[in-house]
């Protein structure tokens, strides 16, 4: 008769670990997912001080390089951008428009679409950029490393 | 003869836990600096602004093509842009006007209303220079 306290050898490899961890990612690609479609590679907005945090709901204008208007990643032909933002504008909770443009593109382009927001009703636009740290101050002489000592 | 009984091992097994909170520590790391945005709120103006003149109390700040700024007229570094700016904040109280010449880069554009705003004025509006249509 077998002992009650004898164990058999579990001889299969443990997944739970592993589907702990690939239900964390599917959940982190699921929230992440709806942000990153709505940023396009290869803009690189330029660099503010300061500034308001971004309502990540706000209906987003990127303007490449090259001055192409893209909204959810999809290319708007410069001609339909007034139409397509007039269409967009009535269902935004606040009409406001985010245009995060690349730094090296025309200002002109960032211009034209400002002037499109405004037809459209966008009641306030707002340039992104990517926020840059405050310099610090130089520290008195006396503090310095190797400075005079009081 | 008995077998040696192993004795029971009564710690929580933490290894899943630690390898979540690795790739969330991961995942963090290459997410936080897109999520690093800031933003600048930017009044249009429609009509476009002849260079060199202003309003009554309105500060003009000039952007050109080549990143160079121009306060009522006087060439400024940008460097000294905001130290400019900061010392006629209270001399104007109509705000300040920025206009862009549009092959300016939008970096210049976005640098002097970051100087603007920081300089402490209340109303800012952007426009384009006279006699440089914009697209349509």
């Amino acid at each position: 008769m077998r002992r009650a306290t004898d164990k058999s050898v579990i001889a299969e490899i443990n997944i739970t670990p592993l589907t702990d961890v690939f239900l964390v990612l599917l959940v982190i690609v699921i929230l992440v997912a709806p942000f990153m479609a709505s940023m396009r590679k290869g803009v690189r907005p330029p660099q503010v001080l300061g500034g308001t945090t971004l309502d990540p709901q706000a209906l987003t204008l990127e303007i490449d390089r090259d001055g192409g208007y893209f909204i959810e990643g999809r290319h708007v032909p410069r001609s339909e951008l007034a139409d397509t933002l007039s269409a967009r504008v009535p269902s935004l909770p606040e009409k406001t428009l985010v245009i995060r443009g690349d730094r090296e593109s025309q200002s002109a382009a960032t211009l034209t679409a400002m002037d499109a927001a405004r037809s459209a009703g966008v009641e306030q636009v707002i340039l992104a950029g990517i926020s840059q740290t405050e310099p610090r101050a130089p520290l008195p002489a006396r503090t310095r490393l190797g400075g005079p000592r009081p | 003869m008995n077998r040696k009984v192993q004795p029971l091992l009564e710690e929580i097994n933490i290894t899943p836990l630690t390898d979540i909170f690795l790739v969330l520590l991961i995942i963090m790391m290459v997410v936080a600096p897109m999520l690093n945005f800031r933003g600048l709120p930017a009044a249009f103006n429609p009509g476009s602004a002849e260079p060199g003149v202003a309003a009554a109390n309105v500060l003009l700040v000039e952007v050109g093509a080549d990143r160079e700024f121009r306060v009522n007229g006087k060439a400024t570094e940008s460097d000294d842009l905001l130290q400019v700016l900061r010392a006629a904040a209270d001399e104007f109280a109509g705000g300040a006007e920025i206009v862009v010449h549009p092959d300016a880069q939008l970096a210049g554009m976005v640098f002097a209303l970051n100087a603007v705003e920081r300089a402490g004025f209340d109303h800012v509006s952007v426009t384009a220079r006279q006699g440089v249509p914009l697209g349509s």
